[in-house]
């Protein structure tokens, strides 16, 4: 191959590349308009006048600015425990919930293991068979978890999915790096600790994202373990509570049979569901750039190695 | 969805509203400590602080003791320095009031019972199914329509030996005690709305129909207040007055507007009954002399409607996307007044209404007009039959360790006093006689908090009156009204200049007037409020009886021509008949044979 | 068998590490499944297992027995494998396309702001989807102005659309959050063989190609084994609030019907039987894909 064809062929793969970039840009433009409206305009619905809302037509500003629906979030006695037990049981479930699933997608992942098909679709099948509302319920009073903060960590603390995408993608770590650690003289723990885990930071970002999103969303527990407890509850929980009663005002104060009392809400339930929705959401938010770096910078290998 | 279900959650919030309406003393007057407004009470308020820092032995240094450390002429309860938590679990969904709401901090001092509610947050059905299964109950349980389920599974305590121990509970609810029984004989539940005969209050008023084909009062202004009474009247005015006022506003005229969005499907389900007759009864029509039950859907009267609909959309004054609308543009559009009628719950659209009031709109605000069949009396007002529903209680659960002393406060609470503050707040601070001395009314700024939901809870005692036994009607001793909205002067009130120039154009006082007298139905009614077994084949067919018709009727009402629309008409009675509508029928005509014997 | 005992004895620090796992998973998972004896009841919370009545198969057959019940399905599986598909492919291009950027700014935002509709409740996405496929709504009025329609089309009256709004409107909100394990199967790709295939002077679209996409295979594989277990679950909300009325033929899931005819007439039974039946179909799925899968790849399940 003479020179003058390495160099055209270059070109041409440079004049490629700068198509593609350029459309891969506007694709991306466009994926980030498209993705953003939905969340710009809840912000904007929050801030708007409840009673203006009603009408209509907010798209990107506020017709009426008001920050009325966030001070009926805000005014809540209890925000301040549920914050705290949100937080905690985010920490709590992510932390746990991350190590014991790596522990067991390691385990899982070795090639070896004496039984693996067997307790491999052991703990799948978990994933698709549920014994129903009463029976957990059931569960949960005989473990003593009902109206206990640990009823927010240790039901949820092995997700079995969770498992099996580590799994897979620790089964990827090439074999030569575990197997020289071994004939090193290292023990199972060791491995997992020094070269598995480290080599699988993106997907154990990913699993912490997916544990922390899930706990800090949760509020079901809540309601159905835990409701009878004021210092117990959740931050989705009173959300949830201040979004149904708003739903239900607009009933409130009037009659099928009597007069009409010309109740005038100063709150309705698009308006605090969009102030709702941001306060419990921008939290979890703030997580994500921490973890970010995980996947945005790729893993090389040879780094373990050395 | 669960359309029985949906109802009778709704007439339970809009009549815990009559029974409601909300009393107490506006803040400045009565958070027990500071500046009095110059009431009467200002120097017995100036004793009470003490009871208000120290509950604990204040009160009791009061008890025997003359209303002197009274507040407002409460005497507290006997044991009023023993504190006592109830919790009491509620299947409305709510925000607890505010910690210094001065009413209920007041009612706790006085009584030294606190109520700890637990509002309900997610889905009922799945509470109660663990709250039963577990056995899990709190003191106190209001659970609606949910109630025969609880009294079912021996949650709560026979009630019939203690009611007539207590004077004011006696006199509330011993006349009606025999319509509370269940089947074992027991009597479970205090009702908390809802008026029934006693011996303390006569029947409220009642002003507005609460249901039915509404009207835009400046197509009736137009049209010269003519009489409404057949859906070819009712839709005449439309077309007319759209033909004259293509656009409103600025706003592209909408003639007839639709909901049938999730569980709020009335406007596509109901209205053949109403045609025929009657009210808001369920999902079948009973004939009110034969008490004869037939499935309305499938009746000549359901045929000619959705036909008349059909007809109406090709016209265009029924839009193609009427019958697709989700509730909040059904409510954006209703905003713009451009909207002329509608069939719908007066709660439903509420909102909408207020906002034309703000706007200063009143002549677009709605009405609701008595369409029948040609020749049918209308009923779309029910008069109180006088009986109590035991869905409407309030029970006590069997973990409750002390039912004495909450029945007793329950009996407290029912003093005309404790009532009045309740209600209606403080006289000459919160509301005055009117000028003749038979009514009475709110004052402007206490009718503000009143109808603001937030500050009503947070400022008065309404989740008391709410969920607390609570008068309702017309005192017998003297003619006022125990609640706000049994009364005509406050009524009158919050009229608005064009809305009584209005009631003159038809020469009425009330809207109700533009129908027929109110029904007094029979002791069965109405057949949504009857309970059916878990899981039942008339359960189930009460389920496909809405899926049938919620699937057929919108497309009737979009046929393209009278052939297909026939053909359609054809297919929907067959596959309605085809359902097991005898299971429901029977246990239908059952309840309402049991219900009429007693 | 001297030597497997010998070769777990060996192993005892792994078993160590998972005998709690599965007890733990013994308990919580396995040992409340006695409730699914409710199936075969008329069960009421009141009398508890012991109490109700044993009515055989009869709420197998009142499923089986009901036509609505088998639209359901349709329409569960008709909407789950749409989702399914759509979802995985626009998931993984995205991840694709993104860790083709080069800025590192440009690349974390984008992927930030992708993810935001997740976080959304599905009432407030449909009730947007509502108002762009409005008559006088964006789609509408696009589409007028290019001429391709001359009066609006009822999106959302008309049955033969609403399977692709449900798919859309989950695209739309949902995209960004499933491509994240995308993202960081490519971010686990060792960095050595991209710029192996470079020096073989691999473009752009090769190295897609050739590194990416066999990188994330059996993530991929993984995944949608998984996910295809949970095809007659998915699908809730969107029908539940686009598709009334005119729709319910086309919108109702299989979930909806056992709201509509467990949970809300107090059947838990039938809830229960449903219950059953789904896992049964799930775990026929999985380990049938999962057996299929293993032929090509041994990276599949298990």
């Amino acid at each position: 191959m003479s020179n003058e064809m390495v160099n055209k062929k270059h070109k041409n793969i440079r004049w490629h590349d700068m198509i593609f970039n350029i459309v891969n840009g506007v694709i991306m433009v466009f994926v980030i308009v498209v993705m953003l409206y939905p969340f710009w305009n809840t912000i904007a619905v929050s801030f708007n006048d409840a009673q203006d809302t009603l009408r209509g037509g907010i798209t990107l500003f506020p017709r009426v600015f008001s920050l009325y629906s966030y001070q009926t979030v805000f005014k809540n006695k209890l925000m301040a425990t549920a914050a705290f037990n949100s937080i905690l049981r985010t920490v709590l479930s992510t932390v746990l919930g991350v190590a014991i699933s790596s522990l067991v997608a390691y385990v899982l992942s070795r090639k070896d293991l004496v039984g693996k098909k067997f307790i491999t679709a052991y703990f799948i099948i978990t994933m698709y068979v549920s014994a129903g509302l009463i029976p957990t319920y059931f569960l949960m009073k005989d473990l003593k978890l009902l109206n206990n903060f640990a009823v927010y960590v240790i039901p949820g603390l092995l997700s079995v999915y969770n498992v099996i995408v580590i799994k897979s993608f620790m089964q990827q770590i090439p074999e030569s790096l575990t197997e020289a650690a071994m004939v090193d003289g290292a023990g199972y723990f060791r491995c997992f600790w020094q070269i598995v885990i480290p080599c699988s930071k993106p997907v154990l970002a990913t699993v912490a994202l997916w544990c922390a999103v899930g706990a800090w969303n949760q509020w079901f527990d809540t309601f159905l373990y835990a409701s009878s407890k004021d210092n117990l509850t959740t931050l989705q929980y009173e959300m949830m509570k201040l979004l149904s009663s708003a739903m239900q005002s607009g009933r409130d104060n009037s009659s099928m049979f009597g007069q009409e009392s010309q109740v005038a809400n100063t709150i309705t339930p698009t308006s605090i569901r969009a102030a709702v929705t941001i306060v419990a959401s921008v939290p979890i938010l703030v997580v994500y750039p921490f973890l970010q770096k995980y996947f945005v910078k790729g893993v090389t290998l040879g780094a373990v190695k050395g | 969805m669960k359309r029985k279900k949906m109802l009778a959650v709704l007439l339970a919030a809009c009549m815990a509203v009559s029974a409601t309406a909300c009393g107490g003393g506006n803040d400045s007057s009565n958070d027990g400590a500071n500046e009095t407004a110059g009431s009467e009470a200002t120097e017995e308020e100036a004793q009470t602080p003490a009871a208000g820092e120290d509950d604990a032995e204040a009160p009791a240094a009061d008890a025997g003791a003359s209303s002197d450390g009274n507040y407002g002429g409460l005497a507290p309860m006997a044991d009023a320095g023993d504190p006592i938590t109830y919790t009491y679990f509620v299947r409305d969904p709510g925000v607890d009031p505010a910690d210094d709401n001065p009413v209920i901090n007041k009612i706790q001092e006085l009584t030294g019972v606190t109520l700890d509610i637990e509002f309900l947050v997610g889905d009922l059905d799945q509470k109660i199914g663990v709250m039963i299964a577990g056995g899990d109950y709190p003191d106190l349980i209001f659970a609606g329509d949910a109630a025969p389920k609880f009294m079912d599974a021996g949650a709560a305590i026979p009630l019939e030996d203690y009611i007539p121990k207590y004077p004011n509970l006696q006199k509330w609810y011993g006349q009606s005690l025999k319509y509370l029984e269940q089947a074992d004989g027991h009597v479970y539940g205090l009702p908390i709305y809802g008026w029934f005969n006693n011996d303390v209050v006569d029947e409220p008023p009642i002003f507005e129909a609460g249901i039915g084909f509404y009207i835009q009062k400046d197509v009736l202004a137009e049209a010269g207040y003519p009489e409404v009474r057949t859906l070819d009247d009712y839709f005449k005015l439309i077309e007319d007055y759209m033909a004259n006022h293509p656009e409103i506003d600025g706003v592209k005229t909408m003639g007839y507007e639709m909901l049938a969005d999730g569980w709020r499907n009335w406007s596509l389900l109901n209205p053949a009954q109403n045609l025929m007759g009657v009210s808001n009864e369920g999902n079948i029509f009973v004939d009110q002399e034969t008490l004869e039950t037939s499935f309305y859907q499938s009746s000549e009267t359901a045929h000619d409607f959705y036909k008349k609909l059909n007809e109406e959309y090709q016209k265009g004054v029924i839009r193609a996307e009427s019958l697709t609308q989700d509730y909040d543009s059904y409510i954006a559009n209703i905003t713009t007044g451009a909207v002329l009628g509608f069939f719908d719950q007066n709660w439903n659209f509420q909102s909408a209404n207020n906002l034309l009031k703000a706007d200063g709109k009143f002549e677009r605000t709605y009405v609701s007009v008595p369409v029948t069949n040609p020749g049918v009396k209308d009923g779309y007002i029910d008069a109180a039959n006088g009986l109590p529903a035991t869905n409407n209680s309030v029970m006590i659960s069997v973990n409750c360790e002390n039912p004495d002393r909450i029945l007793a406060y329950f009996d407290w609470m029912l003093q005309r006093e404790v009532q009045d503050y309740l209600q209606w707040g403080e006289e000459g601070v919160d509301w005055e006689f009117t000028e003749d001395g038979t009514d009475r009314a709110l004052k402007p700024e206490r009718r503000a908090i009143v109808q603001d939901t937030e500050k009503s809870r947070d400022q008065t005692g309404s989740t008391l009156v709410n969920y607390c036994p609570a008068y309702d009607g017309v005192y017998k001793e003297d003619g006022m009204p125990a609640g706000t909205d049994d009364s005509a002067a406050e009524y009158l009130a919050a009229q608005s200049e064009s809305d009584q120039a209005f009631l003159t154009g038809y020469g009425i006082e009330y809207p109700a007037q533009m129908h027929s007298e109110p029904v007094k139905r029979g002791a069965y009614y109405p057949v949504w409020g009857m309970s059916l077994e878990d899981g039942s084949a008339a359960a189930v067919t009460n389920e496909k009886i809405v899926d049938v018709c919620s699937r057929y009727f919108p497309r009737l009402i979009i046929a393209s021509s009278d052939a297909e629309y026939e053909s359609l008409w054809e297919e929907f009675t067959n596959e309605f008949t085809s359902l097991d509508l005898a299971s429901y029928q029977t246990e239908i005509d059952r309840q309402i044979a049991e219900k009429m014997a007693k | 068998m001297k030597k497997k005992m010998k070769k777990i004895a060996g192993q005892r620090v792994l078993y160590f590490m998972i005998i709690p796992c599965m007890i733990y998973t013994f308990i919580f998972s396995y040992y409340p499944l006695k409730g699914w004896i409710m199936a075969f009841q008329n069960f009421k919370p009141a009398k508890g297992y012991a109490g109700s009545d044993f009515v055989g198969l009869s709420q197998f057959k009142f499923l089986f027995g009901d036509a609505e019940f088998w639209r359901s399905m349709r329409n569960t599986l008709g909407m789950s494998v749409m989702n399914l598909v759509f979802g995985t492919v626009f998931a993984i291009v995205f991840a694709l396309l993104l860790n083709e950027i080069k800025s590192v700014g440009f690349k974390k935002v984008t992927q930030t702001v992708s993810y935001l509709p997740h976080f959304l409740s599905w009432i407030i996405v449909t009730s947007l989807v509502s108002n762009m496929l409005a008559s006088d709504g964006m789609l509408n009025e696009f589409l007028m102005a290019l001429h391709i329609i001359d009066k609006p089309v009822l999106f959302l009256g008309e049955q033969k659309y609403f399977w692709w709004v449900a798919t859309f409107a989950s695209i739309w909100k949902e995209t960004g959050w499933n491509s994240i394990i995308y993202i960081a199967a490519i971010a686990g790709i060792d960095q050595d063989l991209y710029e192996a295939a470079q020096l073989d002077g691999a473009g752009r679209f090769k190295r897609m190609w050739h590194v990416t996409l066999p990188g994330i295979k059996s993530t991929i594989v993984v995944l949608t084994i998984m996910n295809l277990g949970w095809i007659l679950n998915t699908a809730f909300e969107v029908p539940y609030l686009l598709g009334g009325g005119l729709l319910q033929d086309v919108s109702q899931t299989l979930d909806i019907y056992v709201l509509k005819y467990g949970m809300n007439i107090g059947n838990y039974s039938l809830a229960t039987a449903a219950g059953i039946f789904k896992s049964v179909i799930s775990l026929i799925l999985v380990f049938g894909t999962n057996a299929i899968a293993n032929k090509f790849d041994e990276n599949s399940l298990m």
